[in-house]
């Protein structure tokens, strides 16, 4: 029925697993026990190779290959928890640490590494009935930095390289937007309290500010460049109606910035939150788009391949190049270039790779549930989405219904062990949201980067474009609000990590049921052995009964 | 589904030995016997989606070179972390923050000494605070430099020491000189700088959230005169603190017992640090009092 090559290279999968494992204790623990561990485990795998070693010089034929992996495995484990305990030894290393902890007021200089980010005030009905919440009257902004000199109150002056997150409260509406214009790789100067960082993660410190930063120093060119370009698209869909003027420079290159909050809550309660943030996908839709327009002007072979490697670079920048973005677009490149070519032969492996590589330069990734998502949904992709698209096809749907609809839900099957542990719910409308919705998201994504070029060009072009692009935003977002309101969408299900075993238990157990109840169907249909089949079918009803 | 017939449990020992040269890749005479392991790890395998059906053993060869790799790999990278988490204490600050933190004229010396434990830095500013702060104020080291806080358009903004009988064409050129297009006119270079005084080149468009002066000089501890007397925080009684927007007895009486507990402000920023005096009200405030 179907090609089918070599059986799937699977060999980087324990290792890397194991070492995503280390990462994550070595992270949560202080340097010395990791590196102890990590010491003892690089023992005994180098004396397990040695012993095999031995063995195989013994008898020729006689490899041990299931000792070799399991050493293997511990050595990569070892090296990525001693890269671990060396990260955090850096994180906790100088004077920021020591001056968060007594929140200390100091005067810091800064590059920014990330864009700002609003959190608006919170203004909860006063304790009616509700659970009592802190309201905050303060707009708050949110600037991942680099903190490269700190001045003490005292006058003691460090140099510094800690990561850290400025915290800024506006008190004057004149200084928010001083914030939000902020773009990476611009320097500063911040005065405010170091305080210790709120979650476990890179930050040596949260930096909480309440005036306006100093600029000292302009952004890079090509950061500078970007930014306009971005500014280029928001300006081009300021003649929307203000969702989706808001949506629009989402949907095209992951700009959020003026995202209306409730239709990011219908988003993610559908399913669909992943197209507003930056990721590969969005990419793709470009260069979907942009290699049948090289081939009409003219270009051929190579020169249709430097135009892709262009549009990647220039998407990246635009996109704001940083660990997220690289994450996403190395993940989801993976994922649809199996999906799309190759098929799963060796495309685990290289995801596998991947995250190993993701981990050695930047191990902090390991704690962040955006990271932990992306793998998940690479995965689903990777192990479910072919056979089920199959099984949709064998059915008689037809494919652009059965592409859509296994990917989605495999992705979504994937990721949900973990989404589920802090939404405490099962969005059980994602599946149809997504295959009503994902259709209009290429086209939303091209026209708005379309509509950005146009209007740097020239501005009305680039309102026309806009114009156009608003009718497939307008119909994600009315798949996203209709999803969100109707009854049923969400089931609810414990949350946190009692939540993620059942939902997993849950998983193992309709496996075990479906695969029961095919294998019946299976030997049925055969007619290979009568007693066979009727003994199958038997077992298939007391497996529904016990379960 | 081929694949499940082809891999699937239907002949699960048979295929595991001929049809797959997957996870039985070596000769059935180099294995003595299959072990309890290993049949188990067989039946895993059986039950496990096709996708997931292949090779999951790593020769000794690639093993070790990926092992390897991974070490290197995280050494360099570990090493870069802690190489660019170097901090060091420079000798005496020249740049601060756009804030007056730091107006203390004691004289920290050139430590030189590199701090490289968050201990020793920490103990560094609490530790330290007490017994010198009083003389803080003071003009001890005041007889050779001059502590002037510089801001605007200039390249180098923050607060500077200079020596005494410093003119504001010094603190311009200290300062890292003006930034192209300032206009001059308005400022009087060849004044001679005091002690603790500010002087503002221009000023970052809507940076201080108001209307700025374009150019002019405000010498500290002389007053002001467009501004109410500002307060002295070292040397304000309780009435005087309660002239202040927002602030009553309580309020003035805790920032007495901080001053009575800490010895003295070394900075204005140090008022956010008195229980009660939250970031708005310091905001309000901090252009109203001096050390």
């Amino acid at each position: 029925m179907k090609r089918r090559a070599d059986p799937p290279d699977l060999r980087l999968l324990p290792p890397v697993a194991a070492g995503w494992a280390a990462t994550w204790l070595g992270l949560a623990l202080p340097p010395a026990p990791t590196l102890v561990a990590a010491g003892g485990l690089a023992l005994c795998g180098l004396y397990g190779m040695a012993q095999a070693r031995r063995r195989a010089a013994d008898h020729p034929l006689g490899v041990e290959p299931l000792a070799v992996t399991a050493c293997t495995t511990l050595l990569v484990a070892a090296g990525l928890a001693l890269s671990a305990a060396l990260h955090v030894a850096a994180g906790s290393h100088g004077p920021v640490p020591g001056l968060a902890a007594q929140s200390a007021i100091v005067g810091t200089a800064l590059t920014v590494t990330g864009d700002p980010r609003r959190i608006a005030p919170t203004t909860g009905p006063p304790s009616s009935g509700a659970p009592p919440r802190p309201t905050r009257r303060l707009t708050l902004i949110m600037v991942p930095v680099r903190i490269t000199d700190v001045t003490t109150s005292d006058g003691t002056h460090y140099e510094v390289g800690d990561s850290a997150t400025v915290m800024a409260r506006i008190h004057a509406p004149a200084d928010e937007q001083i914030w939000l214009d902020l773009l990476p790789s611009q320097h500063l100067l911040v005065t405010g309290k170091l305080v210790p960082p709120r979650d476990a993660g890179r930050d040596a410190a949260l930096l909480i500010a309440d005036r306006a930063p100093q600029v000292t120093g302009g952004p890079s060119l090509i950061q500078s460049a970007a930014g306009r370009l971005r500014a280029d698209l928001r300006e081009a869909a300021s003649g929307l109606p203000a969702e989706e003027a808001g949506v629009l420079p989402a949907l095209a290159v992951g700009d959020t910035s003026h995202e209306p909050p409730d239709l990011a809550d219908a988003l993610k309660r559908t399913g669909l939150s992943y197209l507003v943030v930056v990721s590969g996908e969005n990419l793709i839709f470009a260069s979907a788009a942009l290699i049948p327009l090289a081939r009409w002007a003219g270009l051929r072979g190579r020169a249709v391949t430097g135009a892709g490697f262009l549009l990647v670079i220039g998407f990246t920048v635009l996109a704001r190049p940083g660990p997220p973005m690289v994450r996403a677009t190395v993940m989801s490149l993976l994922g649809c270039a199996a999906a799309i070519s190759g098929r799963r032969f060796r495309a685990l492996s290289t995801i596998a790779a991947a995250v190993l590589v993701l981990l050695l330069i930047d191990p902090w990734l390991a704690l962040t549930y955006g990271f932990a998502l992306s793998v998940a949904a690479t995965a689903g992709l990777l192990i479910a989405a072919p056979g089920w698209c199959d099984r949709l096809l064998d059915r008689g749907v037809p494919l652009w219904i059965a592409g859509p609809a296994a990917t989605t839900a495999a992705a979504e099957v994937f990721c949900e062990p973990l989404l589920v542990t802090f939404s405490g719910s099962l969005p059980l409308i994602a599946v149809p949201a997504n295959v009503l919705a994902v259709p209009a998201a290429p086209v939303a994504t091209v026209l708005g980067i379309g509509a950005m070029a146009a209007d740097e060009v020239w501005p009305p072009l680039g309102h026309a474009v806009a114009w156009v692009a608003q009718w497939p935003v307008r119909w994600i977002c009315l798949v996203a609000r209709t999803g969100a309101r109707m009854p049923g969408a969400a089931v609810a299900w414990p949350s946190g990590l009692g939540g993620c075993l059942s939902l997993l238990a849950a998983y193992v157990g309709a496996y075990a049921l479906i695969r029961r109840a095919r294998r019946a169907r299976r030997a049925k249909q055969s007619h290979i052995n009568h007693r066979v089949s009727r003994g199958q079918i038997g077992l298939d009803k007391t497996g529904v009964g016990s379960v | 589904m081929s694949g499940n017939q082809q891999y699937g449990c239907g002949h699960r020992h048979a295929g595991a030995d001929d049809a797959l040269p997957t996870w039985a890749d070596t000769p059935a005479a180099a294995r003595p016997r299959p072990t309890r392991l290993k049949l188990f790890l067989e039946r895993i395998q059986d039950r496990l989606p096709v996708t997931l059906q292949g090779r999951w053993r790593l020769d000794r060869r690639s093993g070790t070179v990926l092992a390897s790799v991974v070490a290197v790999v995280a050494l360099i990278t570990g090493g870069w972390a802690l190489f660019r988490a170097q901090s060091h204490q420079v000798g005496t600050p020249h740049t601060f923050a756009a804030d007056p933190a730091a107006h203390s004229a004691r004289h920290t010396g050139p430590p030189g000494a590199r701090t490289q434990t968050s201990e020793s830095a920490s103990g560094g500013p609490a530790g330290a605070a007490e017994p010198e702060a009083p003389s803080g104020a003071e003009p001890g080291s005041a007889s050779t430099v001059v502590v002037v806080d510089i801001e605007g358009k200039v390249a180098k903004p923050g607060v500077i020491r200079l020596p005494t009988g410093s003119r504001v064409m010094d603190a311009l050129h200290a300062a890292g000189g003006t930034l192209p297009g300032t206009d001059l006119t308005s400022l009087n270079q060849a004044r001679m700088l005091n002690d603790g005084e500010q002087v503002v080149v221009g000023a970052p468009a809507g940076a201080n959230g108001g209307p700025v002066p374009q150019v002019s000089t405000r010498p500290g501890s002389h007053g002001k005169a467009r501004l109410a007397a500002p307060i002295h925080l070292n040397t304000a009684t309780e009435e005087q603190l309660e002239e202040l927007p927002g602030v009553g007895p309580a309020l003035a009486q805790r920032i007495l017992d901080w001053r009575g507990e800490h010895g003295s402000f070394s900075s204005v920023g140090q008022l956010q640090e008195v229980r009660g005096l939250g970031a708005s009200k310091f905001a309000a405030l901090r252009n109203l009092v001096l050390l």
